[in-house]
């Protein structure tokens, strides 16, 4: 089924049809070049490597920021960037691992800096503030440092100790 | 957990390890990188302990050079002196909110003093050096209006004074100080004359029963981050030092300084020959002028015998309580911001000393509006009406006078003190020229 109108048809990796509205879709700026490019979308577009759950869980996020101001870019090197998330946002990240870092590499094919941004602050607060086991346990990794090693890093890296 | 998303593992990672590793590790180097961008330098060092993966995503130079730079009003593209960025960041930490501050001044007795911050790229040090004014040579200008008053001319030279720096951090080669286990000597060119420094830092949390003059910085400027003096009293070592990085105060710091005479010499008491003074910044937002507070500043004033003192320009936000929009309307064509503007003296004098205000203006909009000065001296300034303070020896009996503002323009103002029949001039600083120089 062709789109028409306002709305557009993504169809996700696992083959399932997807209807979106234009002004959400061009959260993508993938979606809105290839549009600029096309003029009138009347095909279905194909969405590779992005699963149905996925996809519908970043179209979520697309529809409730589609008024969101363009993002600017200037200052962001200059200044530290800050990892305070919205409230909206925080909710919407609430998923499992797997689905959070399937947002992260879906958010950055399809070029949405906001979406990117918000789920790469979220791994960053999982990491802040905790200790090298802590880590580990949170992403399920392993240490793999040789008794030297970690004896090493761990001078090298006695100076961010608090006491 | 609270809300962190849940650490479900991946059913592949679980069942066929090895093989395909944890999601994290998965992902893209340049996404991994885009998420320790937003990870504190203390945090990263946490990281790179977890497993050899990360260790190398976390030492990433890109990484430590936005640290860096993230401290510093100018970037910088190399480490310098340093072998790597990660290695001058280490060598700093945690005085890194020193450069970035830029602005300091301290609670000396009734002078203060006022130094800018700086990291210097070329010696891999951390320097902060008094700014001194010279008023040098002024003539007396006639004010037709009222040829009794004295007017003086006022064109100082404002400057850093690099002969001797107020701090200096230097750190090479390993032998890191431990900011967190007390005060830090700092090597100067001035311990040949036997006086001695010493830089700590602050810590956060204030002691519950602080008074007033107690705080620094002082009351009449706005803060939010509010330390407790180094004053005589005896305050437990806990509440001066800190005893963890979280308490580190990121907007204060003290210099110790005293004299060590050699055997022989006469022994003087600790108590006089030592001087504790506690730094603050300023808060950027009120120093930096806008268009509503084109007056905003770091200004350089003319106190006649007491030499030049520098001053923060203040305006601040006000809430009106009946704003009519006609007179919004009459601003816009002019442009004249309707606030007020407080002249707060970063360095004072035995009169008035520092952290007081010196001189206020309640409206310099059309409210507070005498007229328009048509005489050759100040043609076209907004003259407004305001408050001068003075006072006796050690700010005995102070009273605020009436006087008048000069609005010459947003570089340079006078203020006619009435009853003492005098004007003095007022110059704005610019502290990032100082600290080019």
């Amino acid at each position: 089924m062709a789109a028409s109108g306002n709305l557009l048809t993504f169809v996700s990796a696992d083959n399932v049809h997807i209807e979106v509205e234009r002004d959400v879709a061009e959260r993508s700026l993938l979606i809105k070049n290839m549009l600029e490019d096309l003029g009138e979308a009347t095909e279905d577009i194909p969405i590779p490597n992005v699963n149905e759950p996925v996809l519908r869980k970043v179209i979520e996020w697309c529809r409730h920021h589609k008024n969101d101001p363009p993002a600017s870019t200037e200052d962001e090197d200059s200044r530290r960037k800050t990892t305070d998330i919205d409230e909206w946002d925080q909710k919407f990240t609430q998923v499992d691992q797997e689905m959070l870092f399937e947002i992260i590499l879906a958010a950055n094919y399809l070029d949405i800096k906001g979406l990117l941004d918000v789920g790469c602050k979220t791994v960053a607060n999982m990491i802040k503030g905790k200790s090298p086991e802590e880590i580990r346990k949170t992403f399920n990794i392993q240490n793999d440092f040789t008794p030297e090693e970690e004896d090493q890093i761990r001078r090298e890296n006695e100076w961010a100790e608090d006491r | 957990m609270g809300d962190d998303p849940q650490a479900s593992l991946s059913d592949s990672a679980s069942s066929s390890p090895g093989e395909i590793g944890p999601p994290f590790l998965e992902l893209p180097p340049e996404l991994v990188q885009l998420i320790l961008s937003y990870l504190s330098a203390p945090d990263l060092a946490r990281l790179s302990a977890a497993c050899c993966t990360l260790a190398e995503h976390a030492t990433n130079e890109l990484l430590w050079m936005n640290i860096v730079n993230s401290h510093l009003p100018e970037p910088i593209h190399d480490p310098g002196v340093f072998d790597s960025f990660r290695t001058l960041y280490i060598a700093h930490h945690p005085c890194w909110f020193v450069p970035r501050n830029k602005v300091w001044f301290s609670d000396i007795e009734h002078t203060g003093n006022l130094i800018l911050a700086r990291y210097d790229h070329r010696r891999g040090v951390i320097e902060a050096y008094r700014v001194i004014a010279e008023r040098r040579s002024h003539q007396f200008q006639l004010w037709d209006l009222n040829p009794d008053v004295i007017v003086q001319s006022f064109n100082p030279k404002v400057r850093l004074w690099l002969d001797d720096p107020v701090l200096l951090l230097k750190n090479r080669h390993g032998a890191r100080p431990q900011y967190l286990r007390g005060e830090t000597r700092m090597a100067m060119p001035v311990e040949s004359q036997n006086i001695f420094n010493a830089f700590s830092l602050c810590s956060t949390s204030l002691p519950a029963d602080l008074k007033a003059n107690q705080e620094w910085p002082p009351s009449n400027i706005p803060s939010k981050h509010r330390v407790c003096r180094a004053v005589e009293h005896e305050l437990p070592e806990r509440d001066l030092q800190p005893q963890q990085l979280d308490n580190v105060s990121q907007h204060a710091f003290r210099i110790k300084r005293w004299a060590h005479f050699q055997t022989g010499m006469p022994i003087f008491t600790a108590g006089r020959s030592e001087t504790l003074s506690t730094y603050a910044t300023l808060d950027p937002d009120l120093y930096t002028p806008t268009k509503e507070k084109p007056y905003q500043g770091i200004w350089v004033g003319d106190y006649s015998a007491h030499g030049c003192e520098f001053l923060l320009f203040l305006q601040r936000e006000r809430v009106d309580e009946h704003a009519s929009p006609e007179n919004s309307s009459d601003s816009d064509e002019e442009s004249i911001p309707q606030c007020g503007l407080e002249a707060i003296k970063l360095t004072g004098d035995p009169n008035v000393p520092r952290g007081e205000i010196s001189f206020s203006a309640d409206d310099i909009g059309s409210g507070g509006l005498i007229r328009i000065a048509e005489e050759a001296l100040f043609q076209g300034a907004r003259i407004v009406r305001s408050r001068g303070h003075v006072a006796g020896l050690g700010f005995r009996d102070d009273t605020f006078i009436a006087s008048q503002l000069i609005l010459i323009s947003t570089e340079c103002v006078a203020h006619y003190w009435e009853t003492m029949g005098h004007i003095s001039y007022y110059r704005r600083l610019d502290i990032d020229a100082l600290l080019r120089t």
